[in-house]
């Protein structure tokens, strides 16, 4: 087994170098936006074609300030469909739920804050794919379960015979 | 919530419950260690442990964060089947109950689940399955490694590395001084903490945001989470009931569990454990949905639980998300670093390397294996590279297709180690071409098909018949 002592310094050094490596504004990302300069943020999707209803909204930098995304059906937001509060200094906003249909997202544009817009179709797959798979995975998990109460039942039979 | 961060604890309240969790866990650790005399004591806790610790590994090691943070991650990205389709999972622990009790007659020497591969099917089968199994193991481990940084994050703010980093020495730490005896006892008291903490969650979220309300905000704008018909998730469903039967039949996790537990305790302790466990992804993942209602939208989807639980309780609520959620990752972490460390020590370098060493020189290899473990997936962490449950269905495609290999092996004398490796290789090859080309959530019910239909051709051609006392291997005793 390694020494005690020496076991005991290497974890002490771990968390040290963990702990300075952490960055120091981690956790200061509201700042007054009347104090900030102009931000024109860089929005991007994980994919622009979602079969699943989720997806990523990524920016390009940490929010200097408190910010909004809003969702829209059509690229010059007549109609503001959603908005979505950004948390913390975090980069990635994870949206869900969402039908078939386009998308439209940009920064809600306010004093400091300015954005491109992303646009997202959401296409599910077919009800056919996904009850092939459905009933693909339910006979296969009935041919598992008969065998293996077959085979326990007719084992505990051999065992007690 | 903090009003300067957004976040439910100050970095240094986060800070200090990690290192209070540290200290606890590790000199209980330490004070169970010490009856520790033996290779066999270390590995196996003596093959004496009883019912109640028994069902209580079962439940608590089986939450983890699959239930603590995929389990919501699920529900937020598939909606209502995100959630009742984790909880089938719990299916694994419950048609597992009758192959332990079969594993304990076989095998009343045995030490792994390597070790039944090796000597049913021969070493071309236990390669495939060396393999599948390292993969697996890496995957869980990291996925535990990442979600200890990803709730630190969450919850504090703290640097994702800092969480990553605590929960991997503290697990390291006491399962290095107390081995198995260690972590069911730590087990226990973790699946105590993690019920009433799971409960508590519920009861004050139920009563603080009303269901009326989370079903109209999820109704009106993310109107897919209530949709029984949602393609993906239907496709999602299956798949991850046999990822956690491949997870489950294949691991040596469950394997020495099984060879740990006293005499007949082994099948009632799997069949409660599972009944125990049900519920929890229900109530975890319930949690998910009511984030839109909340105002929650996560950075990443597997942070949406604690966040959503800290903006509800404040931060009394953090501090129990916290440590129920630390209790989870702790009792899986512990439980898969003493495992697969067993499967190197006794698979890898006592049965292959050096079959003479003594069981003091095994007993400081375990332990060594231990810390090499650890400081691996340390390594395999710092870049955050996936989501967690992109990580896992990874694995996916590699355990499931052990499923039928395994079950076929403890009670068909037909199936030959030719056939088994082939299902096995064949089944993960399949499951990763669906995982990269569909999506993770085919990956495992694409690898079980495969392995199945091999294992019935198999069957049908084979004339062979296995002699069961093969399994029985007695140790020759080394000095």
């Amino acid at each position: 087994m390694p020494k005690l002592d020496g076991l005991s310094i290497h974890i002490a050094l771990l968390l040290l170098i963990t702990l300075l490596a952490r960055p120091a504004a981690a956790q200061q990302a509201s700042t007054a936006a009347e104090t900030q300069p102009n931000t024109d943020y860089q929005l991007t999707l994980s994919t622009e074609r979602s079969r699943e209803g989720y997806f990523v909204v990524a920016i390009d930098q940490a929010p200097q300030t408190k910010m909004v995304l809003q969702q829209s059906a059509s690229a010059d937001f007549s109609a503001i469909a959603a908005e979505f509060d950004w948390f913390g200094d975090f980069t990635e906003i994870t949206l869900t739920g969402f039908s078939d249909g386009e998308y439209y997202f940009r920064l809600k544009p306010v004093a400091g804050v300015s954005s491109n817009v992303v646009q997202l179709r959401v296409e599910h797959y077919s009800q056919w794919q996904a009850y092939s798979l459905f009933f693909i995975g339910l006979f296969l998990f009935s041919v598992l379960v008969i065998t293996l109460i077959t085979l326990h039942l007719r084992t505990r039979r051999q065992e007690v015979a | 919530m903090n009003e300067v961060s957004g976040f439910a604890l100050s970095s240094s309240l986060g800070l200090t419950l990690v290192v209070l969790f540290g200290i606890v866990w590790i000199a209980f650790g330490w004070y169970l260690g010490r009856a520790n005399k033996t290779h066999e004591d270390f590995a196996l806790a003596g093959r004496n442990v009883g019912f109640a610790l028994a069902a209580a590994t079962a439940m608590a090691t089986w939450v983890t964060s699959n239930t603590t943070l995929v389990a919501p991650q699920l529900t937020y990205q598939f909606g209502v089947w995100g959630m009742v389709g984790y909880s089938f999972a719990a299916l694994g622990l419950i048609l597992f109950a009758p192959l332990a009790a079969r594993i304990k007659r076989l095998m009343p020497n045995g030490y792994t689940s390597g070790d039944f591969i090796r000597l049913r099917y021969g070493r071309a089968a236990w390669w495939v399955f060396i393999i599948i199994s390292v993969v697996y193991a890496f995957g869980w481990l990291v996925s535990l490694g990442m979600a200890g940084g990803i709730l630190l994050e969450a919850l504090s703010g703290l640097d994702y590395h800092i969480g990553m980093s605590a929960i991997l020495l503290i697990c390291v730490g006491y399962t290095l001084f107390g081995g198995l005896r260690a972590v069911i006892a730590t087990d226990f008291i973790q699946a105590l903490i993690i019920i009433v903490g799971v409960v508590l969650i519920a009861w004050f979220l139920i009563d603080t945001v009303s269901l009326e309300s989370i079903h109209q905000e999820v109704k009106s704008n993310h109107p897919q989470l209530l949709d029984l018909l949602f393609p993906a998730a239907i496709m999602f469903l299956f798949n991850n009931i046999f990822f956690g039967l491949g997870e489950i039949f294949h691991s040596n996790v469950w394997w020495s569990r099984a060879l740990a537990f006293k005499g007949k305790v082994a099948f009632k302790a799997y069949l409660l454990g599972g009944l125990l466990w049900l519920p929890i992804p229900i109530v975890t993942g319930f949690i998910a949905l009511a984030a839109p209602q909340l105002g929650i939208f996560p950075p990443s989807a597997d942070m949406v639980g604690p966040m959503v639980a800290a903006e509800v309780l404040g931060k009394i609520g953090a501090v129990v998300v916290f440590i129920v959620v630390f209790s989870a990752l702790a009792s899986s972490l512990d439980s898969l670093l003493a495992a697969t460390s067993d499967l190197v020590t006794r698979d890898i370098y006592h049965k292959y390397l050096k079959p003479q060493a003594s069981d003091q020189h095994l007993l400081r290899f375990n332990r060594y294996s231990i810390l090499g473990l650890g400081i691996v997936t340390w390594l395999f962490c710092l870049p955050q590279i996936a989501t967690l449950g992109a990580l896992l269905n990874f694995a996916g495609a590699f355990v499931a297709s052990t499923i039928f290999p395994v079950v076929l092996g403890l009670y068909q004398r037909k199936l030959t180690g030719t056939y088994a490796a082939a299902a096995m290789a064949l089944g993960t090859l399949s499951g990763l071409v669906g995982y990269f080309t569909i999506g993770f959530y085919v990956a495992a019910l694409l690898s079980c098909i495969v392995s199945a239909a091999l294992c019935g051709f198999g069957l049908l051609t084979s004339q062979a018949r296995f002699d069961w006392q093969q399994l029985n291997e007695k140790e020759e005793p080394t000095s």
